[in-house]
């Protein structure tokens, strides 16, 4: 019997996908322009422990387009913790783009279940698209279309 | 006949004291938006903010010139990022006329502003803010007027009292502009019969980022100012030559070093005033202001 439930364990084990680390998190935000704002939203990711260690780990990729990126210091993100920090900073949370190694399942993130369409409806601003790689996979979360923002499964889609 | 002398110099002292005094709080250029010009957004979250400005001012009571030298520091926190507190004190130094005796006073403040309201997307948003002050009661603050008597024009001096103040403001900024319309209200509540008027000003500014490198940013701004003074009340009466109406421009240039050290400096002058004799009036002016973000 132990023997039989260790079989079981093993093959479950081996099959199972490793959980999905994030390298990178890309943020479209709403509001944002100067650099005064840029650093009231690396503020309130660092405050609200949203995966950056300091507050000079955010990345402005393009100030006219609200874009941001950071990496995870420990490879996971909650979104919805991450869009509510930021709607209390005064700013809106448009676009969300993370990236993790090709492969792994992703299943959660900080915690919050997820669920992964099939297809992408979204259109992506331009300085992302040039920035997707083959060996990475990158998932698009739209915060207006989630009913609620905390106890419901967070839905994302594959970037095409 | 030196004492004469001696009592017309202390009354152009303490005419002069209370003109900066004035001048100090309808004008604080520490508005903490950029940093001369009013803003309706917040620019601290959960954190410390320091504001350091320096003015020149040009201006004329009376028939009298006289030249204030005034700094104010501003200390403020982002409570949320739509709500920040502020304290402020104010230091002035000033020559009247021809004399080159200096005289010094001081005063404070409080103020909070409130971004209840935003319309946000990418690169753009409208913002509308509620800016509320209040003078307080310290130091040596408070305004003059000129009331009409049998020799001239005799200088009074209106007691320090609390000086509650509303502003609205409505900011919108798209690409490289930013530009925003508001308007205020200002009364203080009259001590011992005597306050000055009140004071209704609109403004609107124009800021435009000429350049932006990594952190650093340049930007151009231009602003107007109009304000309506009312009548003054003095020992229980209202002052029928006090009060008027005034109308300001201004052109700036913003330089931010990093995120968290900016530096701006303007120019502003009366492009038209319609002043009663009792009421002092600015006419040019220039200021220099440093903001520090933790």
């Amino acid at each position: 019997m132990k023997r039989s439930l260790f079989a079981a364990m093993c093959v479950l084990g081996l099959s199972a996908k490793p959980a999905a680390q994030i390298t990178r998190v890309s943020v479209q935000i709403q509001g944002c322009l100067r650099s005064t704002c840029s650093r009231k939203v690396a503020q309130a990711l660092h405050k609200g422990k949203i995966g950056l260690s300091s507050v000079g780990d955010l990345t402005v990729d393009s100030a006219e387009h609200g874009l941001a990126s950071f990496t995870p210091q420990n490879g996971s993100v909650d979104l919805p913790k991450m869009r509510s920090e930021l709607d209390r900073a005064g700013y809106g949370v448009k676009l969300v783009m993370i990236e993790t190694a090709s492969g792994a399942a992703i299943d959660q993130l900080g915690g919050v279940p997820v669920t992964v369409a099939q297809t992408c409806q979204v259109a992506l601003p331009a300085e992302w698209k040039q920035q997707t790689h083959s060996e990475k996979q990158e998932f698009v979360w739209v915060p207006a279309e989630q009913k609620s923002a905390h106890g419901s499964n967070l839905t994302v889609c594959p970037v095409p | 006949m030196a004492q004469t002398s001696r009592c017309a110099l202390f009354l152009k002292l303490v005419r002069a004291t209370l003109v900066v005094a004035t001048m100090s709080v309808s004008t604080s250029p520490a508005w903490c938006g950029s940093i001369l010009v009013p803003n309706a957004g917040v620019e601290s979250y959960r954190d410390w903010a320091v504001y350091l400005s320096g003015r020149d001012s040009l201006f004329r009571a009376g028939t009298t010139p006289a030249r204030v030298l005034d700094s104010t520091l501003t200390a403020g926190y982002g409570v949320s990022g739509k709500l920040m507190l502020y304290a402020e004190a104010d230091l002035q130094s000033l020559r009247f006329g021809s004399e080159t005796q200096r005289i010094y006073t001081g005063s404070g403040s409080v103020r909070a502003k409130w971004n209840f309201w935003s319309r946000l997307g990418p690169g753009s948003y409208h913002r509308l803010a509620l800016i509320t002050s209040l003078g307080l009661p310290i130091g040596k603050p408070g305004d003059f007027i000129l009331v009409p008597s049998p020799s001239g024009q005799t200088l009074h001096l209106l007691p320090a009292r609390l000086s509650p103040a509303a502003d609205v403001l409505y900011s919108r900024s798209v690409g490289h502009w930013v530009y925003g319309l508001g308007g205020g209200y200002a009364q203080g509540i009259e001590r011992v019969g005597s306050r000055p008027g009140y004071k209704v000003s609109g403004t609107s500014d124009l800021e435009y980022l000429v350049e932006r490198w990594g952190d650093n940013e340049v930007s151009i701004i231009f602003g107007a100012t109009a304000q309506r003074l009312g009548r003054a009340r003095w020992d229980g009466s209202v002052v029928e030559q006090t009060g008027g109406s005034q109308a300001f421009t201004s052109y700036g240039i913003q330089f931010a070093a990093r995120s968290t050290i900016a530096a701006e400096a303007a120019f502003r002058t009366v492009v038209w005033e319609n002043m009663r004799p009792g009421q002092p009036g600015m006419e040019t002016e220039v200021v220099f202001g440093i903001r520090w973000l933790r």
